[in-house]
């Protein structure tokens, strides 16, 4: 019983990890707090269901399709409602990635109501037997999936150019432009990237949560993930997002209802407590 | 005569916000030699090299390098244009490593086996920096961070090498083999524009020199002239400020 | 300075008269949406000392109005204690529970503390839930109309002579914190914290200022919300309400006094004009938030100033080109 809950919690962890790394992308590209991060979820998932509508089902046209969609609707975010305001204060950035969650919420809203829809399961949702725990497909998916993703990421920003690029531009913008490196390259990659993540782990999720307009809030479990891990470390955003899947499904065993909603912001106001800079803490960044 | 300049500038002038950083600067960098900068802190050096390299776009007047005007190129451009700049406070990716950081530097190029030879090359110009190739740089001492920085702009394969006081903050040797190392470069092909506050090493290596005052070129002579001479701290005297030659 | 004398609460006083005329004329629902907005005026002007002025970014200020609207309806529902105690009292918990939250708040920045203030923003709507047994929870529970000297303010147009002289009160008080010292040490904590610390201004004692200031107020304007509208229930005080009054200083003006008061008038007024278009309400006010924030980053205050600044810079550019 344990050992399930454990495994059900990393799984919901590893969806909030994708988010939050989404977060921390554009967070380290931009110093940009992307309040909209739960909303392109959202939309993700949307697109998706009208796609798999629209192809009969088929999981091998409508995802590539979706990621497409999901990093061109990112980029539009940036180029228009972002770039304007590079250098702006937080307060704009933190107002205008608002203004941007309720715009794709109204759209979405528009678009395909307000209602509740199921989402069919990528992988099968059959519990199998694993070791004495039952497990499904999904769940398992959902981990291997992520972990899969994760090492993309991971050769991305080691191993390439423009990833190693990006890590450069995070730390230091003038020693960047000096390089030669376009920051307004690293923006468009760093939002069509979060936008894909979001994607996919709205994929990945919908299964269990259904698809509805509200469905961003996720969001705010992947910011206290996110927060949890220092808000600028990629394995302290898993660490982070894993810990806090794990907790609330733990916590679901024996703490009521509210309480379990209100873990997140339990969590983090103790981290922030404790820690000012999360647990893993932040490096100082030098800006242009 | 000089010979047909490299980098020209022409009554430049920059500013942020209210504060004028040039006010109608004028020089010429011929190609293959060392033109040196001087000049107190806040005489506009740094803002110089900024304008050139596309980080601060003037309020007035004209660069050119090689013929092309660079007022209306991307700062992305300036790189493969031939420009390297060499940042104040050598400004190294801290948490890429050594080897990264260098690789950066050869961002706009795309020729893999001319990266690696050059890499190579980097390595036995600064045989301290190969060690430390997957270090991160950020835990490199200020020498090696310097030698890092020029490494770093030298894999861009630059015509024209800018530096913004590399010695700043480093021991006389470190700052000794650094200059060595310039001079190595220069006879190599190489044009430097190098920007001190150190105007006894700079006097020591450069063919020409400027001295720039509150924005304005106040003295601009061959540096054979005015080594051993104290021309060059009257200027600075004049402007308000002692410039400490031979101090690191 | 005097209050009558002060040419701001002048102002205040022509605009309200104005507006008393226009109620009286316009009817009832009108009056309610102008009291709505006075109300709302009073919570907005505690956010934009705190983020606007001050600069810490809160995104949880519907828990302070929230707090404030419990309290006083408890305290006057349950256990009978009369409004013109209730409403200072729903205050002073407020005060308390924003310099509760204010101390440890200190130690965080920038998005740090936007998270901490929206995560208080999610605890209090949880613990108003959890606290069923005094404030019926989900169910949300009855506010009874307030009771001065012997006369039940009932009405839209009685609440609105309740109302108002709190909101002018309150605004002179502000006007005199934002052009004092007090206003000039948050401004200069907003623009540089590093600069106004070695400068000598003491980060700890305002930034607690201004998040006092910002709950009494938030707390203030509760209270008036909950005895105004009658009934309140935890779903009215959602992090949505949160964003809506940063909405509500966006769209007057950051930082400025006038801002908070036309903030709010917009605001209410918008969805009124977008009746027939509900679904894009949501989408609107994120379009306006984008849109103002890209080009009038000072809000409609701003406005004036804006269209002078750009004058000014163009006779400037010519005299430039002149001198060659």
């Amino acid at each position: 019983m344990l050992g399930q809950q454990i495994i059900s919690g990393l799984a919901v962890g590893a969806v909030y990890a994708l988010v939050a790394l989404g977060f921390i992308i554009i967070y380290k590209a931009t110093d940009v707090v992307n309040f909209a991060q739960g909303e392109m979820m959202m939309v993700g998932t949307f697109l998706c269901l009208s796609l798999l509508r629209f192809f009969g089902g088929s999981f091998l046209i409508a995802v590539p399709l979706t990621l497409f969609a999901a990093a061109v609707i990112g980029i539009t975010m940036e180029r228009f409602a972002l770039r304007p305001l590079i250098g702006a204060p937080l307060f704009t950035i933190v107002i205008i990635t608002i203004g941007l969650s309720m715009v794709l919420r109204s759209v979405a809203g528009v678009i395909w109501t307000h209602d509740i829809f199921p989402f069919p399961a990528i992988f099968s949702e059959r519990p199998m037997h694993v070791f004495g725990l039952v497990v499904t497909p999904l769940t398992l998916g959902m981990v291997a999936t992520a972990g899969v993703v994760m090492a993309l990421l991971y050769v991305f920003f080691n191993h390439t150019r423009w990833g190693t690029a990006m890590r450069a531009a995070s730390e230091n913008q003038t020693a960047a432009i000096l390089m030669g490196i376009s920051l307004r390259r690293v923006l468009t990659l760093a939002w069509g990237i979060s936008a894909m993540l979001a994607a996919i782990a709205g994929i990945l999720v919908a299964p269990m949560t259904n698809v509805h307009t509200n469905m961003g809030l996720i969001g705010i479990k992947a910011f206290a993930g996110a927060i949890l891990g220092g808000f600028g470390s990629f394995p302290g955003a898993v660490a982070g997002s894993l810990l806090l899947g794990v907790t609330e499904n733990l916590a679901a065993g024996y703490l009521p209802a509210g309480l379990r909603d209100v873990l997140p912001a339990l969590l983090i106001l103790g981290v922030l407590t404790l820690r000012p800079t999360g647990i893993f803490g932040q490096r100082v960044r030098r800006r242009l | 005569m000089t010979p047909a300049s490299l980098l020209t500038i022409h009554d430049l002038s920059a500013g942020y916000g209210a504060i004028r950083a040039l006010a109608g600067v004028s020089l010429d960098v011929p190609p293959n030699r060392i033109i040196a900068v001087l000049g107190a802190n806040g005489a506009g050096k740094t803002t110089l090299l900024r304008c050139i390299s596309g980080l601060v776009r003037p309020t007035a007047g004209r660069m050119q390098f090689l013929g092309q005007d660079l007022a209306r190129i991307a700062p992305e451009v300036i790189v493969p244009l031939g420009i390297s700049h060499v940042p104040e406070r050598r400004q190294v990716f801290p948490s890429l490593t050594v080897l990264e950081n260098l690789k950066m530097g050869a961002f706009t190029r795309r020729d893999a086996s001319g990266i690696t030879e050059d890499l190579e090359r980097m390595f036995a110009m600064f045989p301290i920096l190969r060690p430390r190739a997957r270090q991160l740089a950020g835990t490199l001492s200020g020498g090696e961070q310097q030698m890092l920085a020029i490494g770093r702009g030298l894999m861009a394969r630059p015509q024209l090498l800018m530096l913004d006081e590399p010695s700043l903050g480093l021991a006389p040797q470190i700052v000794d083999e650094i200059f060595r190392v310039l001079g190595v470069l220069a006879d190599s092909g190489l044009t430097l524009m190098l920007i001190e506050q150190n105007a006894a090493k700079a006097l020591a290596v450069a063919h020409h020199v400027y001295v720039l005052q509150n924005g304005r070129v106040a003295l601009s002579a061959p540096a054979e002239g005015l080594r051993g001479t104290t021309r060059v701290q009257a200027v600075y005297l004049g402007g308000g400020r002692r410039a400490r030659a031979g101090e690191a | 300075m005097t209050f009558m004398g002060d040419r701001h609460v002048q102002g205040i006083a022509v605009v309200t008269a104005m507006l008393l005329l226009v109620a009286m004329a316009g009817g009832p629902y009108f009056v309610y949406l102008v009291n709505l907005s006075a109300i709302y005026a009073i919570a907005a002007l505690g956010l934009n000392i705190l983020t606007g002025a001050c600069g810490l970014v809160s995104l949880g200020h519907n828990a302070f109005f929230a707090i404030g609207a419990y309290t006083s309806a408890v305290l006057t529902a349950k256990l009978g204690v009369p409004f013109l105690v209730a409403a200072p009292a729903a205050g002073a918990v407020t005060t308390l529970v924003s310099l509760f939250i204010g101390m440890p708040a200190l130690r965080l920045t920038g998005i740090y503390l936007a998270m901490a203030t929206l995560a208080v923003g999610f605890v209090v709507e949880e613990v108003i839930l959890q606290m069923a047994g005094i404030t019926n929870g989900a169910n949300g529970m009855s506010v009874p109309k307030p009771l001065l000297f012997g006369w039940r303010v009932q009405t839209d147009v009685q609440f609105m002579l309740l109302i108002w002289p709190v909101t002018a009160v309150c605004f002179w008080l502000g006007r005199n914190m934002l052009a004092s010292r007090t206003g000039r040490a948050w401004r200069s904590i907003r623009d540089n914290e590093l600069a106004a610390d070695a400068l000598g201004v003491s980060l700890r004692r305002y930034k607690l200022l201004a998040f006092s200031a910002s709950g009494l107020l938030a707390g203030l304007a509760g209270s008036l919300f909950g005895h105004y509208v009658g009934f309140i229930a935890p779903e009215n005080f959602t992090w949505f309400l949160a964003i809506q009054f940063l909405t509500m200083i966006v769209i007057g003006g950051i930082g400025s006094l006038w801002g908070a008061l036309i903030g709010p008038a917009v605001f209410i007024a918008l969805p009124e004009l977008l009746r027939g278009a509900q679904d894009y309400q949501l989408g609107v006010f994120g379009l306006l938030l984008i849109i103002m924030m890209i080009l009038m980053p000072t809000g409609l205050v701003g406005l004036r100033g804006a269209i002078e600044g750009r004058a000014r810079l163009r006779r400037r550019t010519l005299a430039d080109q002149k001198e060659g």
